[in-house]
This record gives structure tokens, C-alpha cells and sequence, in this order.
């Protein structure tokens, strides 16, 4: 068993395989060997560490990626945003904790949770206008006049089409 | 605003009174006036009724108190316009203040540009079509804001792959000009990228004068460019192919790894350098193809390791001098005929040596699965690349020819026959003990009344006996009639422990009717469908 540390002070018991589908806490454990240290993981919450746990375990045993087949998902990754029944139901949470689980995924080097964070917001956002984009995600207009002409030659690009 | 609307209804209640007593009024008045307000009435009420002189001047009366009334009422709501425009401007400081507290507790600024980035890489999920619109990706994401801009021009990946409109209108149209700009942009977002450039020939495509000016930008490019397809979009464009791409002839293809073309191979004016070609896919279903020229073709395709072939029938035995493709490990083949003689793929297969083949997919396009007849030399022929892992074949094959097929493959690991013959059972128990295909671990196939032998196999892989491997996910299918298949399964009571023993075991066990499969472009993992009668 592997005891974990939120930076909210909550402690997590969980079971070696699940808690390696992590590869920074899978190192960890291969560096410090049998221990009954506690793991701390100051940039995660307990919220969702919950969230991190449920996933682990449900992809418990599943063989992890390697580097092969990283490789030859970077030159699919444009496109497939297919996101299984299970991490769908799974990842159906609001902004906050969508955005909080791909930092954690991305902190623990869990690969295929980050992945399917990054498939749900890439689907959020396909087939949106800028001004539907920047209400979805509340992000203010900002650009710079530059920008601003830059973009508007742009768009002249498409006007006849 | 409460005072100003009680203001505003004591005004109108003026207003209303004034007219009323204006109006003609009923009783005893009414014997005096009441000819004329008749007239007005139904004067309002008609377009045919004409006023008499006083109906006129009352009327006229009417209509200046109306005038009155109307421009007190206008006076009134200028004046709440005016009362509201202050607290209108600062409602909207107050919104956009909100917006602005809202949008610096977004969660998505907590999200470093790199992940932003992997966002907008899956985001991405076709070729950049020039010239067209700019409202899908990536284009719409460069127009977000500052942080997205510089995430989405900075991500070269968004901008390699590119579909060029090959419209002869749309060039004229264009003139060239916005057309170039937009590839401009592409071409420098793209920056090292190796490029993928979908050629899509419409309307004839432009005539050579009019491509000049693409040429000219893709020539300093052309080192990047590994994946090239050509498609008539015309279908019927054949003949103006040779003149509208002659401008291929002026780019040399040095690191092309890719090549998807659906007209002639031969008929495309280029002088492709194929000593790094992997993949290449030929679509001429519907072409009358010159075999000899392909098979010129396919002696310089020595790297290839995947191709992808749809060809039609020809009416003579294809290519000539035998092509070694020591490389290919992935063969797709469509043939495209109604009723067919086998002779053909076995010329194919005799042409072409692979020994290192491992996955192999045949199918039939444009006729009954069985209208294409399966010569006897064929198992063979394919067994010769004795390394096939993967076998899909939708092309009927006679009994003796399949256990003939599947003997002949030691190495197989998958094998998908969903049409067609099934597997006799003595072959069945031979591969239960491991004898055959011990390697085998994905199974679909066709099991109409051999429920029991498949059972039997499936039980004999998991004995601990056995040294085959296990056949974990397998899929029967059934071809029984489409109404109540269920019971014409000839699943018996006692099957389904042996079933529900199988999936506890591991097994990804589903029988399934043939309809509800989708047998032309089957893959494993096959997720269960809900008519699985496993599931229940």
C-alpha cells in the first residue's frame, strides 16, 4: 500500500498498481524502494486526487504507453478525439475540476488521463466561433492593435470564398 | 422608475381623456353626431367610405389630438431615455467589470501554453483547406486572444497539413492573389514541419498559367513535403489530369514517404522519388489501368512498407516481372468486379513477393462477397509471406482452401473471416489442443450452427494442457434469418454456464447476428454491441 499527501493535508491509502499508472509516483517509489513514507503531492488536492484515483483504478492493469506507441499517438493525435464511455461519463465535470484534473495528470505524468482532459476541452472548442470560445472560457479580448490588423487582413482572405 | 411610470400613466390618462372628449359620445349626443361618427367608424373600418365635410372635421379634430398626444408620449419616453442612459453606461462598467473578474478566475489561465497547445493539436482535425474559410480550426483559435494567438502560430504541427481547393473557378475567382496569402501564412506557420498537401482537382482544376504562382511557392518547400494525395474531385476529369497537374512536373519530391493518388498513377505527369516511399494507396476502383506501367511503377517502391490497393478486374493477368517488397508488412487489397475469376489475385500474389508481411486485408467491392471465385493456388501464394499476423479476408473461400489457409499461417495472431465458410470441426479441435495457429489470440468469424465446436476450441485454449495461447476476444457471428436469430442458435440451456464460465475467465466472448455487425470495416477491440447475446 502507498500513502499519499494532498496539499489540503488529506491522506490517501491506495494500492501499489493503481497508484503507479502515475509515472512520477511510480519513480518515486522505485527511488526510494520499500518505504512507509508518506508521498507528498503539494500540487494536487484532495478533490482531486479523488477524481485521479477513481481513474487510476479503473484503468488498473492496463499495459501503460511507451514510448513507441507516444510516438506513433503524437502522429494520430490530430485525428482521433475519441474518448471511451467510461473516461466520458468520468470526465463530465464543470471547467474547474477539468482543468484541475489536466494539471494533475500532467503533475503525476499520467499520459493517457491527460489525454483525455485535452481530448474533452479540444471538443469543447472545435467547430466554435472566437466570440463562442470566449464566452465558453471567459477570456477577454486583448489583442494588441498589431493583432487586431493582423486579423482583420486575415479574415479578408475568406471574404469572396 | 416607479414615480416616472405613475408620472407617465397620469400623463396618458390626460391624453385619454381629451380624446374621449373629443369623441363622439353615445346617448342623447349621439342622435345629433351620431350620423357623422357612424361615417368615421366605418370609415376606419373600410377603404371605400368617403366622409361627409363634418365627418372630415371631426376627423381632422381627431387627428391633431392624436398628433398631441402622440409627441407628449415621445417628449415622455425621452425623457426616461434620458433618465435611464446614465444607469445603462454603468450597468455595462459593471458587466464588463464582471467579465473581467470573471475571466481572472478562468481556470483556463492555470493551464501552461504547452498543454494549450496539446489542446489545440487535438482540436485539429483535418487539413487546412486553401483557400476557405476561417472559421474552423486552427484559424478561429489564432483569433481567441493574445495568449491563444501566439500558443496556436507558434504550434507548427496546426499548420503542416494543408487541402488545396484545385478549382478551376475558385482560381479564376481569386485571381491568385488571397489564395497565395492564405499558403503564405500556412506555409510559414508550418516552419520545419514535414507537410502533408491533399490535392483536391475541381472544375477541370486551374490551367497551368493560373497554378504558376502556387508552383512558385511550393518549390522552396518542396523538401518538407512527405505525404502527397491527388484526388479528382471531378471523377470524371481524367483527361484534362495530364495537362491541369503538368506543374508537378517542376517540384521534385525528394522526401516523399506518402502516396494517395485515385487516377492512374501513370497518368500524373510527375517524376515522384520513390527510394523513401512507405505508404502508398491507390483508389482506381472505376479506371482502366495500364499494368504494366503500374508494375514499372511499383519496382521503384523498394521501401514500401504499407500499401493500400483498390483495383478493378483486369481483363488480362496484371504486371509482369516479379516485384520484391521485402519491406511491406501491410497489404490492402480491394477488388473491384462483379462476378470475377480468383485467377487475378493469384497473379498478384505471384508477382509480388512479400516475404515480411504481416497484416493482410482482402476484400470484394461491388458485388456479392462470393462473386469473386477463390483459385485453388491462392492459400499458397499467401502462405508464402509465412510472418502474416492479421488476416482479414472478405472474400468467400471454399472449405478445403480455408483449413488449407489456416494451417498454412503459424504465426497468426488475428483472424477475421466474417464471411463465408465455417471452419471445420476437427480443425476446430485442433486448434482447441494448440496443434493450429497456436498463436492465435483474436478470433471473428462466421459459427452458424457450430456454437458447440466454437466452445469447445475456446475451453480447450484456456486448459492449462494447452500451450496455445488464449483466444481472448472472440466474436461468433450468425447468420441465421434476421427475425428471432436468438432462437435459431441452437444455444441450449447448458451453453450458457459454459459462456458465462468464459467471460468470468477473461474472454471477450460476444455472439452476434451478422447484420448487426459491421462486418466491411470490422476491428478489433470489438466493443460489444447491445444485441450481443453474451451480454445478457
Amino acid at each position: 500500500m502507498v500513502l499519499l499527501v494532498t496539499s489540503d493535508n488529506e491522506q490517501f491509502t491506495t494500492e501499489k498498481d493503481i497508484v503507479e499508472r502515475s509515472v512520477l509516483i511510480k519513480n518515486m517509489l522505485e527511488d526510494v524502494g520499500e518505504s512507509d513514507q508518506p508521498i507528498p503531492l503539494p500540487n494536487v488536492s484532495s478533490s482531486v486526487l479523488k477524481k485521479v484515483l477513481e481513474y487510476c483504478e479503473h484503468h488498473r492493469g492496463e499495459p501503460l504507453p511507451t514510448a513507441d506507441s507516444e510516438q506513433s499517438q503524437d502522429e494520430t493525435r490530430k485525428r482521433t478525439t475519441d474518448i471511451s464511455e467510461w473516461d466520458q461519463k468520468f470526465i463530465t465535470v464543470d471547467q474547474e475540476m477539468l482543468f484541475e484534473i489536466i494539471l494533475a495528470a500532467n503533475y503525476l505524468d499520467i499520459k493517457s488521463l491527460l489525454d483525455v482532459g485535452c481530448k474533452t476541452v479540444a471538443n469543447m472548442i472545435k467547430g466554435k466561433t472566437p466570440e463562442e470560445i470566449r464566452k465558453l472560457f471567459n477570456i477577454v479580448n486583448d489583442f494588441t492593435p498589431e493583432e487586431e490588423a493582423q486579423i482583420k487582413k486575415e479574415n479578408e482572405w475568406a471574404e469572396d470564398r | 422608475m416607479h414615480l416616472v411610470a405613475n408620472r407617465s400613466s397620469s400623463r396618458l390618462n390626460t391624453v385619454d381623456a381629451m380624446l374621449v372628449a373629443s369623441q363622439p359620445s353615445h346617448g342623447v349626443q349621439e342622435n345629433v353626431l351620431g350620423s357623422t361618427s357612424l361615417e368615421l367608424e366605418s370609415a376606419l373600418s373600410d377603404n371605400e367610405t368617403v366622409l361627409s365635410r363634418q365627418a372630415s372635421i371631426e376627423t381632422h379634430m381627431h387627428l391633431s389630438l392624436s398628433k398631441r398626444a402622440l409627441s407628449e408620449l415621445d417628449a415622455e419616453i425621452a425623457l426616461i431615455q434620458d433618465t435611464l442612459r446614465e444607469p445603462l453606461l454603468r450597468r455595462q462598467r459593471e458587466y464588463s467589470r464582471l467579465q473581467s473578474y470573471r475571466a481572472a478566475l478562468s481556470p483556463l489561465r492555470t493551464v501552461p501554453n504547452e498543454i494549450l497547445s496539446i489542446i489545440f493539436t487535438y482540436s485539429v482535425t483535418g487539413p487546412i483547406e486553401v483557400p476557405g474559410y476561417l472559421d474552423g480550426e486552427p484559424w478561429n483559435l489564432s483569433h481567441v486572444c493574445s495568449r491563444w494567438r501566439q500558443v496556436a502560430l507558434g504550434e507548427q504541427d496546426l499548420w503542416k497539413s494543408v487541402l488545396v481547393n484545385f478549382d478551376g473557378h475558385l482560381f479564376q475567382q481569386w485571381r491568385g492573389s488571397r489564395y497565395g496569402l492564405m499558403m503564405e501564412a500556412v506555409l510559414s506557420r508550418s516552419q520545419s514541419r514535414m507537410l502533408s498537401f491533399h490535392l483536391l482537382v475541381l472544375n477541370g482544376g486551374p490551367d497551368p498559367q493560373q497554378s504558376e504562382g502556387f508552383v512558385k511557392q511550393i518549390i522552396p518547400h518542396a523538401a518538407r513535403l512527405h505525404e502527397l494525395s491527388i484526388w479528382d474531385g471531378d471523377h470524371d476529369g481524367r483527361s484534362m489530369i495530364p495537362n491541369t497537374l503538368r506543374f508537378l512536373g517542376d517540384i521534385t519530391f525528394m522526401n516523399l514517404q506518402k502516396l494517395l493518388v485515385d487516377v492512374p498513377i501513370h497518368d500524373i505527369p510527375a517524376q515522384f522519388d520513390r527510394s523513401q516511399l512507405r505508404t502508398l494507396e491507390l483508389d482506381n476502383m472505376q479506371q482502366q489501368l495500364d499494368y504494366h506501367r503500374l508494375n514499372n511503377f511499383m519496382h521503384g517502391c523498394m521501401t514500401l512498407t504499407r500499401m493500400i490497393l483498390r483495383l478493378p478486374f483486369p481483363s488480362m493477368p496484371l504486371l509482369g516481372n516479379s516485384i520484391n517488397l521485402s519491406n511491406l508488412t501491410s497489404l490492402v487489397l480491394y477488388v473491384y468486379s462483379y462476378f470475377a475469376h480468383g485467377n487475378f489475385i493469384c497473379n498478384f500474389f505471384e508477382v509480388l513477393k512479400l516475404p515480411n508481411l504481416t497484416q493482410l486485408v482482402m476484400c470484394h467491392v461491388g458485388g456479392r462477397y462470393d462473386w469473386v471465385s477463390w483459385e485453388s493456388p491462392l492459400v499458397s501464394l499467401i502462405a508464402r509471406s509465412s510472418l502474416l499476423q492479421r488476416v482479414y479476408i472478405q472474400i468467400a473461400i471454399p472449405d478445403d482452401q480455408l483449413v488449407g489457409l489456416i494451417t498454412g499461417l503459424p504465426n497468426l495472431v488475428e483472424l477475421i473471416l466474417p464471411y463465408g465458410r465455417i471452419i471445420p470441426s476437427d480443425t476446430l479441435r485442433s486448434m482447441g489442443r494448440g496443434n493450429i495457429v497456436p498463436k492465435l489470440n483474436r478470433l471473428m468469424v462466421e459459427a452458424t450452427e457450430s456454437l458447440e465446436s466454437y466452445l469447445d476450441m475456446l475451453e480447450g485454449r484456456i486448459s492449462p494442457t494447452s500451450a496455445a495461447e488464449v483466444i481472448f476476444d472472440v466474436v461468433l457471428v450468425f447468420d441465421t434469418g434476421d427475425d428471432d436469430w436468438e432462437q435459431n442458435l441452437d444455444l441450449e440451456v447448458e451453453h450458457y454456464p459454459r459462456i458465462v464460465d468464459l467471460l468470468e475467465r477473461g474472454l471477450n466472448i460476444s455472439l452476434v447476428h451478422w447484420s448487426q455487425v459491421d462486418v466491411d470495416s470490422f476491428a478489433f477491440p470489438y466493443q460489444r454491441a447491445q444485441s450481443d447475446v453474451s451480454r445478457g
